[in-house]
């Protein structure tokens, strides 16, 4: 090979190897966990119990975990509104421009309990979401995949994105291809239509691996009754909560860049 | 191919000349231009992608070097104009540059090259989005560069041409997926020159691996690395693919933000009929003004880029006009400019999946805008008064502009003539966006 043409096709082919692999492996570096990764059923995996989805955001923020998957457990998926994804633009407009950072104003001034994903999404908490429906709940998901722009209806899970982000639903068959580590959080409203016992054994079966497990009683959910209340802590048992305990989460989280943790 | 003949010293000071005032048309009262809701997205979007891998709140579906150049200004110079603006003043004023070397290269006819870069300078539509933050003309500026950078290699067979060449389409692609299309025309001219060549077989083949290797791999890995920050949320390349898949289904299904209806949406529209393309935005003078006090004349503006007939129109007789003259003097260059103008258009025309605006013209219309060049000298250079006819041409083309300019530039509503156009053809729409 001319060494003038040689050049160009060597330049070409070092960037190819060199920048495919780096990319892939720059982006899982960046995911952070909160601690060793376990099943659901190991003792030294960090637990809490909490009332609203605010605290569930907290906790992750204080769990300092990052582009992670979240793996929720609900009833149904809250749909927002377009308005509700970012503050209005204003109508005064003047240079310099006051522009700021869109994740930081919605956590420290539009945070609820409807959009705590998505504002955990734009923080990179996390990057990809599986929920976990009832039937109901994945029925209504189903229906809405026929009308979306960018969807796949699988057998076992419907997939969805938001602006390039990825959402997975199902009623459980999916969980046996997720392999990767997820934050488990678990919402009373699930048990509106499910036991805590086939949930559990469910978790199990599909070999579900995870460094943090939180528990929401949805508190302000008029649906939510003693019997769902019951249902959680009956689910919070089977996973290994002590009797009252808050969380092992109330310690300062140590942060880990590998999903072996800091064990 | 023909022999590569240095540019004229007249030819140079010219195509200097025309981009300086190519940069004058497109700086002319702009810290004064009200700013658009899609200028103030860009500034929040570079941020969002920068700071936090976020995709969007505008254009989420197209790639993201856009964000990554913006953050850079903003950080250098502030959330002022230049902070937002300058990489859509700059590209837009290269664009010209670019469409006087190109076209020199491809019509080997420097009077040509020179009409057709003074008609983009004066050109609406490139006006316009040269004076908004949006990334669109990025768009008529990479491709241009990248081709004329690739023709060099062709002269004169250095591949630092062709490596320069691969990283501009890179950033072309790294911007929208619409310079994809004279990237693969360009391979195309490469490789057919091989077949050409007086080489071995070896040597073929190493000419063609350098090719490749230069045009499709490099660009590639370009639009790969500026996704980067995205990269930096915690994704994979597996992930990384989805993305591209959800990306060109929203490209693919894009209707925009705004009612189709009233709006110029059809790419074969173009070189027929007169077109348009608009931006309405509602602005106030200051904080906490009432919504009820608003009216159309004094918090709507409307920027609105209308393609001059003179030149559009012209368009296709100069198409064929290109590929008449191609095919009789076996001209190569001349039918590789009809084939990057197929290559540009056709994938618009046929596109019935969405609606196609006037604003993805500025990836066609520099071919555009080089076959008019070529029809008009050519055809005032049949008349006897040939300096005059050309003249002629290009006053007429001047004085209808000006009009263009002022709608272009947001002054419409200042000339009672104009005024009565805008709210002739756009108050009804102006008041559905009035709170």
């Amino acid at each position: 090979m001319r060494k003038s043409y040689a050049l160009p096709v060597f330049f070409a082919l070092l960037l190819l190897c060199g920048a495919v692999p780096a990319m892939d492996r720059y982006g899982k570096q960046c995911r952070r966990y909160a601690g060793p990764v376990t099943g659901i059923n190991d003792p030294r995996l960090p637990r809490l119990l909490v009332d609203t989805p605010l605290d569930v955001y907290h906790a992750w923020k204080k769990l300092g975990v990052h582009g992670r998957t979240i793996l929720l457990v609900t009833d149904r998926w809250k749909k927002l509104s377009t308005s509700e994804l970012f503050p209005e633009i204003p109508m005064y407009r003047r240079y310099p421009l006051s522009l700021y950072r869109i994740p930081s104003v919605m956590e420290e001034n539009y945070l609820t309990s409807d959009n705590y994903l998505y504002v955990a999404a734009l923080n990179g908490i996390t990057r990809r979401v599986v929920a976990l429906l009832p039937a109901q709940g994945y029925a209504e998901m189903t229906h809405a995949a026929h009308s979306a722009k960018n969807s796949r209806i699988e057998p076992d899970s419907v997939y969805l994105t938001h602006q390039g982000f990825p959402r997975w639903f199902t009623t459980g068959g999916y969980l046996r291809h997720e392999h990767e580590p997820v934050l488990l959080y678990v919402e009373a409203a699930y048990f509106l239509e499910e036991e805590p016992e086939h949930l559990y054994r469910m978790l199990l079966d599909a070999g579900i691996r995870t460094d943090s497990l939180i528990l929401c009683r949805g508190k302000g959910d008029i649906r939510i009754t003693p019997r769902e209340i019951g249902r959680l802590e009956r689910f919070a048992t089977l996973a290994g909560f002590a009797a009252g305990a808050r969380s092992s989460l109330d310690r300062s989280p140590e942060v880990s860049r590998s999903p072996g943790g800091n064990q | 191919m023909r022999a590569h003949v240095p540019p004229s010293r007249f030819f140079i000071i010219a195509t200097v000349a025309v981009s300086c005032w190519a940069l004058l048309l497109r700086c002319f009262l702009l810290p004064s231009q009200p700013i658009t809701t899609d200028d103030f997205s860009v500034g929040l979007t570079a941020i969002n992608y920068m700071e936090s891998g976020n995709l969007g709140p505008v254009m989420w579906n197209h790639p993201d070097l856009c964000n990554i150049l913006v953050y850079g200004t903003l950080k250098c110079f502030g959330s002022g104009v230049w902070g937002l603006k300058i990489w859509s003043v700059l590209f837009g004023t290269l664009s010209v540059t670019f469409v006087a070397l190109l076209g020199r290269r491809l019509l080997v006819n420097e009077a040509a090259a020179l009409l057709a870069a003074t008609l983009w300078s004066l050109d609406s539509l490139s006006i316009d989005l040269s004076r908004q933050a949006v990334h669109e003309v990025y768009q008529s500026f990479f491709p241009l560069a990248a081709i004329w950078l690739a023709l060099n290699f062709r002269h004169t067979s250095r591949f630092r041409w062709l490596v320069a060449g691969g990283l501009l389409f890179g950033a072309g692609l790294a911007c929208k997926w619409s310079a994809l299309f004279p990237c693969v025309a360009t391979v195309g001219l490469l490789l057919l020159d091989i077949r050409r060549s007086d080489d071995g077989v070896g040597g073929r083949l190493t000419r063609c691996a350098a090719i490749t290797a230069s045009l499709l791999i490099i660009p590639a890995v370009v639009y790969l690395l500026t996704f980067a920050p995205w990269f930096g949320r915690g994704y994979s390349l597996s992930e990384w693919f989805d993305l591209q898949k959800s990306m060109y289904r929203e490209t693919k299904l894009h209707t925009g933000y705004t009612p189709v209806v009233n709006r110029d949406h059809s790419a074969h529209a173009w070189f027929i009929y007169p077109v348009a393309w608009q931006d309405l935005n509602l602005n106030v003078a200051e904080t906490g003004t009432d919504a009820s006090a608003m009216t159309v004349e004094k918090n709507v503006t409307v920027l609105l880029a209308v393609s001059n007939p003179l030149v559009w129109l012209l368009v296709l007789p100069g198409l064929i006009a290109v590929i008449r003259v191609g095919f009789r003097d076996r001209n190569r260059e001349m039918l590789f400019l009809a084939v990057l103008f197929a290559s540009a258009y056709l994938p618009l025309v046929l596109t019935f999946s969405r609606p196609i605006f006037m604003n993805t013209a500025l990836t066609v219309m520099p071919y555009g805008v080089m076959m008019v060049g070529y029809l008009v000298v050519t055809l005032t250079s049949a008349t006897s008064q040939r300096k005059t006819a050309l003249f002629a041409y290009l006053f007429t083309v001047l004085l209808l502009s000006v009009p263009l300019y002022l709608l272009a530039i947001g002054k419409g509503n200042e000339s009672p003539l104009l005024q009565r156009y805008l709210v002739g053809r756009f108050v009804n729409n102006s008041q559905k966006v009035l709170p």
